[in-house]
């Protein structure tokens, strides 16, 4: 079951960082999309509720 | 006099309803801290680091399972000599010694299988028995403690390591997923529940420093930070993965969650599995908290775990049961009081319970797309059908107000006064109550005939008021100083990976 040699040496520790440190900067992205769907929404619910 | 008593008896009432939000408010904070994570995360700190890494495999029982399990770590994507298995068998009785044999004869020199001939003790006892062997010897600088079910992805062993590049860095956690296949109701919930328990909730301990748990399927220690806490495990509660991580912490080294090293993990599929497991780490927590009572609240004590944030973290999880019925009797009592008020306090309580609802269940969605495919709709149901129609009902009213009350009148049942205040009090009460049927849906799923019940209740009153339930059962165990059993999940092996 022991991977060969050559697929040991899959691993690329700068791509993999790049790659990690891209997936936690994105959640500040969609953090702030939701946040701004959720502000618009209470918005539009008070100007209907006016 | 009576005025003042009477002003004083609203607010503390008022006070009791509002403590209904503080759990929400502390969400919202710790989720809000996930995208912080993006900034200030661990990643600054990592190198190209792969030690000599041991993996301790507590086995009791495990022959469905364990040769996959072998066979999963010797082919993950690590330096093979730099790797180790150590399977702990715990005085097994059925095949798991001769699979481990198989498989120490598969593998000469990097699996090792260690018999113990008494059993049944619990896994800090089995995890010690091979930590000593381990220990003894010169050749490891880490080790990886982890459940003879899980499956890790090929590359999460390196992902993990890389941080113990950084001396300061005393063990590294990963992010444990559900991966029974095929899928029951209670594993799309417990998958929904570890995108907020774990990708979410570890992230924001991240950014305040502060880990609350090292998840026991998936934690790797350096040497050095494991031999500063004795080299062992502690024995003497049922959350011996809390104590490593807590005594880690306290001994000035970090714990860190690595959101992106994968592993699956099967979790129970019944209520009354989930009751066992649940029960025994709720009872692990009181037991954390009495423990390190003398931390919480107190940078002075612990800069890490005696912070504000930590501190409100962990007590709005661990005390949310009391919340919950505290918001319940305040309405209550405030309904025959002052029911104006109660009215307010009602509806002001679940419109922020449904903004968190919104906020919390979107970003988990967003932060591990691949379960949310998997389990939307439980992450939809995990306040449970009648909360949603509250919460629905308090940004909507007069979707009930105007629409249910015509529809009524129109199939010739208009609602009566009495039929109004007793469906209000009903919803009063609901958050104390949602706990009483998610009990009902335990003792239902443990009798034959109404089984099939179980299921259909959980939706209803919610996978959160279950966990809840099951949290005050564990004060009431505590309380009552019953035995500490070691309770064992069953596994059957059905995740695939």
């Amino acid at each position: 079951m022991s991977l060969p040699d050559d697929d040991r040496q899959r691993w690329d520790a700068e791509r993999e960082l790049v790659k990690d440190r891209r997936v936690e900067r994105a959640l500040l992205w969609k953090e702030a999309a939701v946040v701004a769907v959720l502000i618009a929404l209470v918005a539009l619910r008070i100007m209907f509720a006016a | 006099m009576l005025h003042g008593l009477t002003i004083a008896l609203l607010c503390i009432l008022t006070a009791m309803v509002m403590a209904g939000a503080i759990p929400l408010a502390a969400a919202v904070y710790q989720f809000s801290l996930i995208g912080v994570h993006g900034i200030r995360n661990h990643y600054n700190d990592v190198g190209d680091y792969a030690p000599r890494t041991a993996i301790i495999v507590p086995a009791w029982n495990e022959a469905l399972v364990i040769a996959a399990t072998v066979d999963r770590l010797m082919s993950l994507d690590y330096p093979e000599d730099c790797l180790r298995v150590y399977v702990v068998d715990d005085a097994s009785t059925d095949d798991t010694p001769a699979v481990c044999k198989r498989k120490e004869l598969e593998y000469p020199g990097r699996v090792f299988h260690l018999r113990r001939d008494k059993g049944g003790e619990g896994k800090a006892h089995t995890l010690n028995f091979g930590l000593a062997v381990v220990l003894a010897e010169d050749w490891c600088q880490a080790i990886l403690i982890i459940d003879a079910d899980v499956i890790f992805t090929t590359d999460s062993l390196r992902k993990m390591a890389r941080h113990l590049a950084d001396p300061t860095v005393g063990a590294v956690t990963a992010y444990i997923k559900e991966g029974s296949q095929p899928a029951k109701y209670m594993n799309r919930f417990i998958g929904f529940e570890y995108i907020t328990a774990q990708a979410a909730a570890r992230r924001a301990q991240n950014v305040l420093g502060a880990m609350a748990c090292l998840a026991g399927g998936a934690q790797l220690h350096s040497r050095e930070s494991l031999e500063a806490i004795g080299g062992r495990i502690d024995t003497s509660s049922l959350a011996e993965d809390t104590f490593t991580t807590f005594m880690t912490q306290r001994e000035g080294r970090k714990a860190i969650f690595e959101g992106n090293a994968i592993v699956w993990a099967e979790e129970p599929d019944t209520i009354l599995g989930l009751w066992k497991q649940r029960l025994r780490w709720a009872r692990g927590n009181v037991q954390v908290s009495s423990r390190y009572r003398w931390v919480w609240f107190r940078r002075d004590r612990d800069r890490r775990l005696g912070g504000f944030s930590f501190g409100v973290f962990w007590f709005t999880i661990f005390l949310m049961p009391i919340f919950m019925i505290s918001a319940s009797v305040g309405l209550v009592i405030l309904y025959f009081a002052d029911f104006p008020l109660s009215w307010e306090l009602f509806r002001l309580l679940w419109v922020i319970n449904a903004v968190t609802y919104l906020f919390i269940t979107v970003l988990s969605f967003t932060i591990d797309p691949e379960t949310a495919r998997r389990a939307w709709f439980e992450g939809v149901m995990f306040p449970g059908l009648v909360a949603l129609v509250i919460i629905v009902y308090s940004c909507f009213p007069p979707l009930f107000e105007v629409g249910v009350r015509g529809l009524m009148t129109w199939a010739g049942a208009p609602p009566s006064t009495l039929f109004i205040h007793v469906t209000i009090l009903f919803a009063y009460a609901w958050l104390a109550g949602s706990m009483l049927v998610a009990w009902g849906a335990k003792a239902a799923e443990s009798r034959a005939g109404l089984r099939l019940l179980s299921p259909a209740m959980i939706y209803v009153c919610g996978y959160g008021p279950l966990l809840c339930a099951i949290t005050f059962t564990a004060y009431v165990k505590e309380a009552r100083g019953a035995e500490m059993k070691w309770d064992k999940t069953e596994k059957s092996g059905k995740v695939l990976g």
